[in-house]
């Protein structure tokens, strides 16, 4: 290969935030550049050291969000890389723990001294779906790539399944994949033959990580497993491990280093690298498991966001200069019933007003401290999404609501 | 000369003086149990409707505010519990009620034991509302500890949670700013932050908030900065 270029991919964690804090707009924008250097070792090529350049631009709805990001890394050869992608996640309607995720990129390869030649490109597409609660959740994963360039043509697909889990500052996640690929090039400088005549190359893979958040501090470590399967024959493991410091409310800084396996979908080669770099990003608010990308992982999907509640919010609150209103929104049929109660009206089931594909309502709502619950035909109560959940005793839940 | 009643009118009178007294001794004696019974009439087995009577006399006769106990009968027929769980959640927040009165002090009102009682269901020690009395003597402490039990439910552990914000009230804090870092804690954790970070960066933001303000009013600063845990 003429390039000796790794991309580190900076990989925002589509935010899917997909309900709004109770009293501000339902509309997140943000914007996170990086500016860092990076060392890369491969198999088969010299180790180089170069600058890498990253900027995500990410965009929350109520029930959709989106982030585009762009990579561009120069090494000292002269070699150059880039990717472009764009991911986005969806709720499903009505379950509440449903999210779709998809992405898409595209990733270029070449070198300033003869861009004509020896340039390689890679297009992907992933696309997985959550079902997630607040502190675990699983997931499953297809993927394909196309390659073109370096004189060949490759294809690529996967599946994959995961899961993961957090408690306190602690998130872990395991994941499996099965994947095929033709780029007999990557996989050989990877160490993976075929024993014998074989249309494509087909791994599994594994992988734990685990990461830490901090108010000061973000740490991950992670190790992958792969083995051949059928003709193909080898194996191999990857141990990566990161940290950012978040040195202020928008800056950070991030350090990285450890080996990756090849990327099957992305045409990524096995390597070792390490980076540092500086990270500042437009919003305030601390960067969540974004804060944690880590660079030698070239997935787009990387961290698959937790998310607390998914889907509009149904209960949030009107603050005027006199008054304080909880407005309820439930998604539901026409013809069916939903009710609320709660302590601020003795728990008395209150039946919403039909409002289109909605059943809402408009309950003025005295200071101090209450507990609110819904239920559909007559079912289960349940706290609004929107609201934090507390245990109310009997077996179920309520929504908490605190008016100043 | 006023005129003197005679036997007749002294009579009817003592009667009906009588029939009243009798009548609002009857109210006096039967306040207790029909305001019970009211309560429980939702409730259809009699057997728990005992059982729920006696744990109300009790909590009466040992000081208790009842209004937090008939909210949970009424959630829980509301919630057309099984009558089981009615009793055993009635008898539980009964023991929280008792013992956030004491943790808060016998002036406390209704809405700050109710709040007390809610902050220990989930897990916030006494000791945690003993320390925020001693912050706010005279306040009432219905807000802060709601938001110490937001912030736990939101998974910030009890003690991370009370010590800030025990700093942020003895900061000068008010009502409305513990409930909007509250608020900004939830949308953080929302994101994928994990509580407890998110928590302390909101806190912080808050103590410097804080500090602008007791710095433009003259007041004193902190002395330590926040650190978290």
């Amino acid at each position: 290969m003429q390039f000796g270029v790794l991309i580190a991919l900076s990989i925002s964690t589509p935010l899917a935030w997909l309900h709004a804090q109770p009293i501000a707009q339902p509309i997140a924008h943000d914007l996170v550049l990086e500016l860092g250097a990076m060392q890369v070792r491969q198999p088969t090529i010299a180790t180089q050291s170069g600058a890498l350049f990253s900027v995500v631009a990410s965009g929350v709805w109520s029930r959709f969000s989106a982030d585009a990001h762009g990579v561009f890394v120069n090494t000292s050869g002269g070699a150059l890389a880039s990717q472009l992608g764009l991911s986005a996640n969806a709720a499903i309607p009505r379950i509440d723990a449903a999210r779709f995720e998809i992405g898409t990129a595209l990733t270029s390869f070449g070198a300033f001294s003869n861009p004509r030649s020896n340039r390689g490109t890679q297009a992907t597409l992933l696309a997985r779906q959550h079902l997630q609660r607040e502190r675990s959740g699983v997931f499953v994963g297809t993927g394909v790539g196309r390659a073109a360039g370096f004189d060949r043509q490759a294809r690529a697909s996967l599946v994959e399944t995961g899961a993961w889990a957090s408690h306190r500052t602690l998130t872990a996640s395991l994941s499996a994949q099965r994947a095929m690929t033709t780029d007999w090039l990557l996989m050989e400088a990877a160490g993976y033959v075929l024993s014998r005549p074989a249309r494509a190359y087909h791994v599994q893979d594994a992988a734990l990580s685990i990461r830490a958040q901090t108010s000061l501090a973000d740490v991950f470590v992670a190790h992958s497993w792969r083995v051949g399967l059928g003709a193909t024959t080898g194996s191999s493991r990857a141990l990566s491990a990161g940290a950012t410091w978040h040195a202020a409310t928008r800056w950070s800084l991030s350090f990285s280093a450890g080996a990756q396996l090849a990327d099957i979908v992305r045409g990524l080669p096995e390597s070792r690298l390490s980076s540092l770099s500086v990270r500042w990003r437009r919003s305030p608010s601390p960067d969540g498991a974004a804060s944690t990308r880590d660079p030698l992982r070239s997935g787009i999907l990387y961290t698959s966001a937790r998310n607390a509640d998914l889907g509009s919010p149904e209960a949030t609150l009107e603050v005027t200069n006199d008054s304080t209103a909880l407005r309820l929104r439930i998604v539901a049929a026409p013809n069916d019933t939903v009710e609320v109660a709660g302590s601020f009206d003795d728990w008395v089931p209150y039946r919403l007003a039909v409002d289109g594909t909605h059943h809402s309502a408009r309950i003025h709502i005295s200071p101090g401290a209450h507990r609110v619950a819904i239920r559909v035909n007559g079912g289960a109560w349940r706290a609004p999404r929107g609201l934090v959940r507390i245990a109310d005793g009997l077996g179920g839940e309520n929504g908490v609501l605190i008016v100043p | 000369m006023s005129a003197i009643p005679g036997r007749g009118t002294v009579r009817r009178r003592a009667v009906f003086l009588g029939l009243l007294l009798a009548t609002g001794t009857w109210r006096v004696l039967h306040a207790q149990p029909a305001r019970v019974t009211r309560e429980l009439s939702e409730v259809a087995d009699g057997r728990t409707r005992a059982m729920l009577s006696a744990v109300v006399r009790d909590a009466e006769a040992n000081g208790i505010p009842l209004a937090p106990l008939y909210g949970k009968i009424r959630e829980g027929t509301a919630k057309q519990s099984p009558p089981n769980r009615i009793t055993d959640a009635v008898r539980a927040l009964a023991t929280r009620l008792a013992t956030s009165r004491e943790a808060l002090a016998s002036a406390s009102s209704v809405d700050e034991i109710a709040a007390g009682a809610e902050a220990l269901l989930i897990g916030v020690p006494a000791s945690a509302l003993r320390q925020l009395r001693q912050v706010w003597p005279a306040q009432l402490l219905t807000e802060p500890l709601g938001v110490v039990t937001e912030l736990v439910a939101y998974g910030v552990s009890a003690s991370h949670a009370t010590a800030r914000v025990r700093e942020l009230m003895e900061s000068g804090a008010t009502n409305a700013q513990l409930v909007g870092l509250s608020t900004r804690v939830q949308s953080d954790i929302v994101s994928g932050t994990a509580a407890s970070a998110a928590f302390e960066r909101r806190a912080r933001s808050a103590f410097g908030v804080l500090s602008a303000q007791q710095a433009k009013t003259g007041s004193s600063l902190l002395a330590i900065p926040p650190r978290p845990d």
